[in-house]
């Protein structure tokens, strides 16, 4: 696609700035329900988004006609919202060094090339596998294959091309038992072409889940009240992403919705914690620029318990009076880049999980996997999370597994808590959903070590 | 535009069935802090296309309207169908295209908005903040104006077009005093520009905001817990959306299986599906298979009664659609209310909170969406509410969980229901009361 035009008749027709971001994607699912192919589907989708500066204001608009005649209108739109934005308000972007570069994310196998045929066979043995014991009253599996292709032009000079495909599988078990219903949601999903699917054993995969539900259904939920808690890396990780990680992106410290506002050089969490988000690292997301064509490195947010920094785009970035750290990202072409985390992870430590759990007398160990999600209020630094199936701990060791373990606090408060941080870092990321913001979903990974809090808010029933 | 072509292409690639879906969006939004700071102007368009052969579907949605694009996606949604294995239950395309009148789901002023107009409005809000408290000021917050047009047709010839326009707008205000803050966000979404009152809803932000500074967390107990009308609906919508839906029933994924004529809620709850009320969010003529829609009664004096229905799901049945298909990313449906409302009771807020000697009135919650609506267990977590005191507010509170058996809660726990309705998306509920429930806090 040939867009330089674009740059040139937006800066003719009076903007001072216009960047662009040309967007196609392939989204392909295969779903098997109960034994039965549900679903094959296909989405294919692309378009362009047109950001312009004129007078001050920011404008945006985009479309999914490229023919030159929907592009112009889209351009002039553009302009329009710019001009009625520059009325009340002057927006800044901070200054880059644009970048020319191409990226494209590891992988050997194309996914799209491989047959249909091959993907239905597979998610469909899958879900059979599923069924391992009578009490499997429900079972869902999704495969899905997401191929991405981003470039970002400007009239500063910018030309950056990213490409990702990321492949995983869903599977959704339900358990009954004596008028009781458990459900178990888990996925694994990596940046990486057909080969991870390939290598992996989908059907154990499938099985193992089935029995976590089977297992569940016939469990207590813990009793309300507070406890120590070890935390997997799976819950650290979506823990961090939710309540720290939104609190640290810059645009929300800078309008005021966020707990962490002028507390840089703060002790805001244990020494035991460092923190930080990282465009491109093992089992995360492939963010080696972000959607504003900046180069996206690592970025310390906590060092050994001090806020170090936050997350920034262009324009959080002129807003805070910071260097911008490559976080600026959007769902897609309809959208303008906000600030948003990438792979946002806790850095291990070094003691066992054996040594975590040692000298805790009456805790919990909760755990990520079936785990529906959490919720924040960045302003309030309040949280609640469900996590997945977990286990009682009794002096130091695992005991009975509970269900229906909800968590809940004010992160500040947990991150103070924490005392002890294992060894062990995993990072995930998904092929199915990501992180809302604002409207926007966008892909991230997350992730850490398993940690122990000395103190948590426990909620069951 | 070209897509009237899709069911001409579909036939000459070999379906023998199937159907689509056309839908063109406009949004103008106006993303804003204590001052205006971008403005987007989106368009754009999305095909649905799910074609058969014999027994075999297959599905293909894309963003491309032109010829080009449409016969790309009629030939691929036809070759995934001819490797797809049969579908047993699959028994055809909807049929019986059809529109119900429903009244107040399009305003012409909305469609016609432009972006001067619509920084007017975000610029009256954020003076309603500004202007409530010393210290208070708008953190965050969204217009969006939205307009839609949707074109539903089959193989069989048959086709109708609807239409809609939605606005919504929220704020975020932050109170901020030596030592302290708080944060306070509400909305409001409508069909119609004059229902739409920005600068009240600023105002009312910043006061809850400065309110809210005092907020305390409440000690673990039992209380009579007022939910707010918002509140109750969301968590509606959580509970009830999938569990009410066929597909969840057939596939074994809802409590409410095999319970069609039982009572399982108390004898005041009234829970209707009803796409037809005029300038409610979900309110449309047809559904997202061109089936006309129409008033549901799902729970009848605490009664299970129907559960809903796409032609898919009906057809499993061998009854026919309750005019309640989604369309999903990936072209397939999936029944799900249109509206969800509880009736109303006949009491006033000030007569539930006067009846309490020891309760929260709960204005705002998080994480409802993370309740499991397969077990039946709720979950929520309060971040607003004022403690009741024998019948007096005489406090607020924040972070404490709410927990347990939602149908339990419905049956038995229940004690009053609020005059009016309030909404939360497409779910629309009274303030409902309930006695003696559970809160657990640090």
């Amino acid at each position: 696609m040939e867009f330089d035009w674009v740059l040139e008749e937006g800066a003719r027709l009076g903007a001072d700035y216009v960047s662009l971001l040309y967007q196609e994607t392939v989204y392909e699912s295969f779903t098997a329900d109960n034994r039965n192919v549900r679903e094959v589907s296909r989405r294919r989708e692309r378009g362009l988004g047109i950001q312009v500066l004129r007078g001050g204001g920011l404008g945006f608009a985009s479309t999914s006609m490229l023919d030159r005649d929907s592009i112009r209108r889209c351009l002039r739109k553009a302009l329009a919202t710019a001009s009625a934005v520059g009325r009340v308000s002057e927006t800044k972007l901070a200054e880059v060094e644009p970048v020319e570069d191409r990226a494209v994310s590891r992988f050997k196998i194309d996914p799209l090339e491989i047959d249909f045929q091959d993907k239905i066979d597979l998610v469909l043995e899958a879900n059979k596998a599923a069924f391992v014991d009578p009490r499997v009253k429900s079972a869902t599996t999704r495969l899905a294959v997401h191929y991405d292709r981003r470039i970002v032009k400007s009239t500063e000079g910018a030309d950056v091309e990213v490409k990702c495909f990321t492949t995983g599988l869903s599977h959704l078990a339900v358990a009954y038992e004596a008028g009781v219903m458990e459900r178990v949601l888990h996925q694994r999903a990596e940046v990486a072409g057909w080969e991870f699917i390939q290598e992996s054993d989908w059907g154990e995969f499938t099985a193992d889940l089935s029995r976590l539900a089977c297992k569940a259904v016939g469990c207590k939920t813990p009793p309300p009240g507070s406890y120590t808690v070890v935390v997997d890396p799976e819950i650290i990780g979506i823990l961090l992403h939710e309540a720290f990680g939104h609190a640290s992106e810059g645009d929300l410290v800078a309008s005021g919705a966020s707990i962490l506002k002028g507390r840089l050089g703060e002790k805001v969490a244990s020494e035991l914690v460092t923190v930080v988000d990282e465009g491109v690292v093992e089992g995360g997301y492939f963010v080696p620029y972000d959607d504003e064509g900046v180069p996206k490195r690592r970025t310390v947010v906590v060092d050994k318990g001090v806020l170090r920094g936050f997350l920034t785009s262009r324009r959080a970035a002129a807003e805070l009076g910071g260097e911008d750290t490559g976080n600026g990202r959007c769902q897609d072409f309809q959208n303008l880049p906000i600030v948003r985390q990438t792979n946002y992870y806790m850095l291990p430590g070094d003691i066992s999980f054996e040594e975590l759990l040692e000298d805790i007398g009456f805790g919990i160990y909760i755990r990520g996997v079936g785990a529906t999600g959490g919720q924040v209020d960045t302003g309030m630094g309040t949280f609640t999370f469900s996590v997945g199936p977990s286990y009682m701990v009794r002096n130091g060791e695992l005991a009975e597994m509970v269900r229906g373990v909800v968590i809940s606090g004010f992160i500040l408060d947990v991150l103070r808590e924490v005392d002890a941080v294992a060894e062990d870092l995993r990072i995930r990321t998904s092929v199915f959903g990501g992180c809302g913001k604002d409207g926007q979903m966008v892909r991230v990974g997350f992730g850490g070590p398993h940690i122990r809090v000395r103190r948590m808010t426990v909620g069951g029933g | 535009m070209e897509f009237i072509r899709i069911a001409d292409s579909l036939i000459r690639f070999g379906a023998e069935d199937g159907d689509y879906m056309v839908a063109r969006g406009d949004d103008l939004i106006v993303d804003f802090t204590d001052r205006v700071k971008a403005i987007r102007f989106t368009s754009g368009y999305r095909v649905y296309i799910r074609a058969s052969v014999g027994r075999r579907v297959g599905f293909y949605t894309s963003s491309d309207p032109s010829r080009e694009g449409v016969e790309e996606a009629a030939k691929t949604a036809v070759e995934i169908a001819k490797v797809s294995p049969e579908d047993p239950y699959w028994v055809g395309a909807p049929r019986g295209l059809g529109l119900t009148d429903v009244e107040g789901i399009y305003d012409s002023r909305l469609a016609e908005l432009t972006p001067d107009e619509a920084v007017d409005m975000v610029m009256s809000a954020i003076e309603g903040v500004s202007s409530s408290r010393p210290g208070v000021r708008p953190v965050r917050g969204s217009l969006r104006v939205g307009v839609r047009k949707y074109t539903i047709g089959n193989l069989n010839g048959e086709e109708v077009s609807r239409r809609g326009t939605s606005i919504f707008i929220y704020i975020s205000g932050r109170a901020e005093e030596p030592g302290r803050s708080a944060v306070y966000t509400n909305f409001q979404s409508s069909r119609s520009l004059d229902r739409v009152k920005p600068y009240e809803l600023g105002r009312e932000v910043g006061l809850k905001a400065y309110e809210f500074l005092d907020a305390k967390p409440v000690s673990t107990g039992s209380y009579d817990l007022i939910l707010d009308g918002r509140v109750a609906a969301s968590i509606f919508r959580v509970m009830l959306s999938q569990a009410v839906s066929a597909d969840a029933i057939q596939m074994g994924r809802s409590p409410l299986a095999g319970k069609i004529g039982r009572k399982l809620l108390s004898e005041d709850v009234t829970f209707v599906d009803d796409g037809t009320t005029p300038g409610y969010v979900g309110s449309r003529p047809c559904d997202d298979e061109g089936i006309p829609v129409r008033r549901n009664v799902l729970f009848d004096r605490g009664v299970l009664k129907t559960y809903l229905y796409d032609t898919y799901t009906a057809n499993k049945e061998n009854r026919r659609s309750t005019g309640n298909a989604h369309r999903s990313a990936g072209a397939s449906t999936v029944p799900l209310p249109n509206n969800l409302i509880l009736n109303p009771g006949d009491y006033t807020l000030e007569e539930m909170v006067g009846d309490a000697s020891k309760g929260v009135y709960v204005l705002k919650t998080i994480g409802e969406w993370l309740s499991n609506p397969v077990s039946g267990f709720l979950n929520a977590t309060v971040t607003h509410g004022y403690l009741i005191s024998n019948g007096s507010i005489v406090g607020r509170v924040k972070g404490a969980v709410m927990s347990g058996d939602f149908y339990q809660l419905m049956n038995v726990k229940v004690v009053g229901l609020s005059k009016e309705l309030h909404e939360s998306m497409n779910s629309y509920s009274p303030h409902v009361k309930f006695e003696k429930v559970q809160l657990s806090s640090k």
